[in-house]
């Protein structure tokens, strides 16, 4: 079995929005939407502090599809669009997707984005990967894993973009592989781990 | 939902930050209006996609300059990635060469070359062609030179990234003034120019060392947001076991990465560095062996005079690299004959020439010589700082810091190995009293021995490393053809009134106000040149006062399959075409060599961006030995500089003219300043009367979203970012301001309007914005209105002139 995951080593995470821009370009992400997004936990502002100066906290968490192993999106898709596959990702068949959202209001992570509207491109043309599939209006989305990318061997491009190596990427299924070794030996977050979704993606420091 | 998840975290969290992207989607909303649809001319009709790649060496004035892979489907650039033939260390990116996808097809690209019709600074065009563009250029600066001569015209490609690719033609070609002394970034570095020689800021050793290194202090260098793709090199030193300490005002984000952050009253940094520097000396915690061998503590200082007492009979001379001859040796500000110091040797109990064989100088005492009452450097600095009464008590008063913090900090840096000061070129730089900061700093370094090995360091790191140059073939003008300059700072032109030297100007980028304060009285100065035409790629600030404006194209443009060649940390990089120009744009080098044609000076420039390329690697040899136009197109456009592999050896031989780390400046005993005295900022102080009116500090700094004022016009960054001001929440409260209400900023200089973000990060009193962004972006004015164009006369006698102080701001702000 394969199991590709994605880990982030929290400290090395500079809230640079690398990423995020990186999967936009990759996966022509309209504007408005975003698979992965960096939020300063618990702020309200960019770059915002929890605390009272001087005695500040913040905290980085880049945030996308956990590639939960019992996803909770998957559950409520009364269509089978939204799907776990052989490689232990969490994807959407698109055409099978009628815009219910009943996955969006479901996943506890809230990074499934919808197009409302048709997709508003800017620069208005398709940019990114010429595999990635073009999105309609009234189709669900999310952070792929950069399924055409991993496809072909590739990692995916927040992974390739990250200017500070934050994030490793490879098969939680493999013992040998980089990631399943953090894994087993450093102090993992795993976010919302108590709903039970399992999610694939970790934090680190 | 169940409470108690863990470490706090809850899905309302997420659902908080994605209200955040909501309130700032609003606002990006309001500029779809304004987006790129319809400005694309419509795809050429292929049935199937075709792709091509193109390499490129993106920006440099962030100091990254990453090697970039740009695909390109049916004529549009889709993406943009590292260029995987870099050795993996050195495939770099960020956001913004990311963004690019949509920045290079943004709104604000100037489209056609445009004349003014309304007012300057009204920004009214009308379109016209390149042939009547460049006449007019041509008339208008052929005009000024015959009426006020070649250094009537000003000339300059500005830090506005991108246009300028490192070469500058016209101001060589013309003649032109280009504006003296740049006013940014030395504030620092004036003050360690005579401790260790010229550029000291670039550090001769590279940041791979960083690793190695048991304590790195930061001053004011905001590296995990300015120097984003070099941090990596932050995060292994900590996990090699370094400490990092960040000293910053503001709650940055090198700040939260820090081992330690000491928030400090800004403005005030020298006087932590004297803090640290007075315990050092005070405990013991000095390297004696180390200052007697490499420094200048034990040189021979003349008490009556303030001079350092030399054998004046010859004067100090070394050998000359190039012809082997012996010649005099002359001092890197002042370019003066040194004579050779003496110290008093211990073997002899006498005077001895402090480069004499054999000499073993004392580093304490005072004796009398040749009639003269003299005393060691060393001893005058102990002296200095009893008088001055520096302690880190003294130091704790001043900067808010806790003087058992920074005896600490004193303490770490001495005592725990190898160690780094790491110094920003923004804030505390921006400062009256910068060079004091410096000389501070050099003095501690000097003291500890943290200088010349690997671990240890002085200088700004974060994108300038030691690289070495290629031997490729240089592109040669006539010698006839240098620059003019009359001595005058761009910065100062606006306060010269009828004797400033500049009546007509042509600047590639915005210069004016990126490279200038108080941007209203420096924009009333531009509307009286007699001509201003500007090359830019977009709509910068300052193209609404221009009489001429000629749309330059972006990187990821060029007219030929071949684009520029340049040098960049450690590689020579080889851009090729991505798309062609867009819209009647054109790349600056045939912008150039038209302006040029009109005085038939084209003929020394290259024809195309190929010759160039082939003029500079045909022939190329030593650490490029093999390299040619086409294998570095086989090779991705890039090709490692050899010679880099090798470990850099330690040295003690520094940039002085008697090559130890000088820490008495003698040439500043008339000022008061042969050692570094305290002095506050010259407006941000804390008991200026002003403060009644405009008791906030108004601080600018860098951004990830901007390099200067670029990526303004970026709708993928407007997602994110707009003209803010970030304000602590007392201050806020207290003033009823929250966070998204607009409010203006002002003091007597101008003001602007933007927005609020409530900032726990932000120190009460202070504001925080980042730098910069254009003009017509802001709801009224712009953040260069309020900034301090005041200068420092004292570093006149430096290297680099007086700086621009544009941290040293008091303001006020209220909701608008």
């Amino acid at each position: 079995m394969t199991r590709l995951a994605i880990a982030i080593n929290m400290h090395r995470c500079i809230g640079c929005q690398t990423c995020s821009n990186a999967c936009k370009m990759e996966n022509n992400v309209p504007m408005g939407m975003l698979w992965t997004r960096t939020i300063a936990e618990n702020c309200d502002v960019t770059d915002g502090a929890v605390g009272e100066f001087p005695n500040l906290t913040r905290t980085y968490l880049p945030m996308a599809c956990q590639h939960c192993e019992n996803p909770a999106c998957q559950k409520v898709c009364p269509t089978g669009a939204t799907y776990k596959d052989d490689m232990g990702r969490v994807e959407i068949d698109y055409d099978k997707c009628i815009g219910c959202r009943m996955c969006m209001a479901a996943c506890p992570y809230n990074v499934r984005v919808f197009n409302w509207n048709d997709p508003n491109r800017d620069p208005d043309f398709n940019y990114g990967d010429k595999d990635v599939p073009v999105r309609s209006k009234g189709v669900m989305e999310k952070c792929t894993l950069c399924k055409e990318r991993t496809d072909r061997g590739e990692e995916p491009m927040c992974v390739v973009c990250c200017p500070t190596k934050a994030r490793i990427y490879g098969d939680l299924d493999d013992p040998n592989s980089e990631i399943s070794q953090i894994k087993r030996q450093r102090s993992v977050r795993i976010l919302l781990e108590e709903r039970g979704t399992k999610p694939q993606v970790f934090y680190f420091e | 939902m169940k409470n108690g998840s863990p470490r706090g975290f809850t899905r309302r969290s997420f659902l908080k930050g994605a209200g955040v992207g909501a309130a700032a989607l609003g606002l990006a909303g309001a500029g779809t209006m304004l987006s790129a649809d319809g400005w694309l001319s419509p795809a050429e009709a292929t049935a199937e996609p075709s792709e091509h790649v193109a390499y490129l060496c993106h920006q440099f004035h962030c100091l990254s300059g990453c090697n970039l892979k740009c695909t390109v489907r049916d004529g549009r650039i889709v993406k943009i990635e590292p260029n995987d033939a870099c050795r993996e260390e050195d495939q770099r990116i960020c956001l913004r060469g990311i963004a690019e996808v949509q920045h290079v097809y943004a709104t604000d690209r100037l489209q056609t070359p445009l004349k003014r019709v309304g007012e300057r600074g009204e920004g009214r065009f009308e379109s016209i062609t390149w042939d009547e563009a460049i006449k007019t250029v041509a008339d208008n600066l052929k005009a000024c030179q015959e009426k006020y001569g070649e250094t009537g015209v000003f000339i300059r490609k500005s830090t506005e990234a991108s246009v300028a690719n490192g070469i500058e033609w016209l101001n060589m070609l013309l003649r032109a003034e280009s504006g003296g002394n740049w006013g940014l970034d030395r504030g620092s570095t004036n003050g360690l120019v005579p401790g260790v020689g010229l550029m000291p800021h670039l550090y001769k050793r590279p940041m791979t060392e960083w690793p190695q290194a048991k304590t790195i202090l930061m001053v004011g260098h905001n590296l995990c947001e300015s120097g984003m793709t070099f941090s990596k090199y932050m995060f292994a030193a900590q996990e090699a076991g370094a400490k990092v300490i960040v000293v910053d005002p503001r709650f940055s984000v090198t700040a939260q990465k820090a081992d330690q952050w000491i928030p400090i009253t800004p403005g005030t940094d020298p006087a932590l560095m004297l803090g640290v520097v007075a315990e050092i000396v005070s405990n013991g915690w000095y390297d004696t062996d180390f200052m007697t061998a490499n420094t200048s503590f034990p040189f021979l200082v003349d008490r009556e005079t303030g001079k350092v007492f030399s054998d004046e009979t010859a004067p100090l001379q070394q050998v000359d690299k190039k012809t082997g001859a012996l010649v005099d040796v002359k001092d890197p500000v002042q370019k003066k004959v040194v004579y050779p110091p003496y110290v008093y040797d211990s073997a002899t109990g006498a005077k001895a020439l402090y480069n004499a064989d054999g000499v073993s100088p004392t580093l304490e005492g005072e004796w009398t010589i040749d009639g003269k009452q003299v005393v060691t450097e060393f001893t005058l600095l102990k002296e200095w700082i009893a008088k001055e009464g520096y302690s880190a008590e003294w130091a704790a008063a001043e900067t808010g810091i806790d003087a058992d913090v920074i005896r600490t900090l004193a303490d770490e840096y001495a005592n725990n190995g190898p160690a780094y000061i790491d110094f920003g070129l923004g804030g505390p730089d921006k400062y009256y009293n910068a060079d004091v900061l410096g000389h501070a700093m050099g003095i501690a370094t000097a003291l500890t021995g943290n200088y010349g090995k690997p671990g240890a360091g002085l200088g700004f790191f974060g994108g300038i490393e030691p690289y070495p140059a290629a031997n490729v073939v240089p592109w040669k003008i006539p010698d006839e053809f240098v620059p003019g300059d009359t001595g005058v700072a761009m910065y100062e032109f606006p306060d010269m009134g009828a004797s400033c030297p500049v009546h007509a100007a042509l600047t590639f980028g915005d210069c004016f106000t990126l490279e200038a304060a108080n941007a209203n009285k420096f924009l009333e100065w531009v509307k009286t040149l007699d001509f201003f035409a500007i090359c830019d790629i977009y709509h910068s600030s300052v193209v609404d006062y221009a009489d001429i404006v000629l749309p330059a194209c972006t990187k990821f443009e060029c007219d030929e399959a071949i684009h520029h060649l340049r040098e960049s940390m450690g590689y020579v990089s080889l851009a090729t075409k991505a798309i062609d120009p867009l819209f009647d744009s054109k790349p600056d080098l045939q912008i150039e060599r038209m302006i040029a044609a009109e005085w038939g000076r084209d003929i020394y420039m290259p024809k195309s961006y190929s010759e160039y390329a082939h003029h500079l690697l045909d022939g190329a040899s030593g650490n490029v030995e093999g390299i040619s136009v086409e294998k570095i197109l086989a090779n991705q456009g890039v090709w490692r500089i050899g010679g880099q592999d090798q470990a850099v050896p330690p040295s003690q031989v520094y940039g002085t003219p008697t090559t130890k780390f000088e820490v008495y400046y003698q040439n500043l005993v008339d000022q008061g300043h042969a050692f570094p005295v305290y002095e506050r900022a010259v407006e941000s102080y804390p008991d200026n009367p002003k403060r009644a009116q405009y008791p906030f500090q108004f601080m600018q700094g860098k951004t990830r979203f901007r390099i200067h004022a670029y990526y303004s016009a970026s709708n993928w960054f407007r997602e994110y970012m707009d003209p803010s001001v970030n304000i602590s929440p007392a201050d806020a409260k207290r003033l009823g301001i929250r966070t998204n209400d607009d409010v203006r900023v002002y003091n007597d200089r101008g003001e602007f309007v933007a927005r609020a973000l409530v900032n726990p990060s932000i120190m009460e009193g202070t504001l925080f914005m980042a730098e910069t962004t254009y003009n017509h972006y802001y709801k009224k004015g712009f953040l260069q209105n309020v900034t301090n164009d005041a200068r420092n006369q004292r570093c006149y006698e430096m290297k680099h002139g007086p700086q621009i102080l544009y941290n040293d701001t008091l303001v006020n702000i209220e909701k608008a």
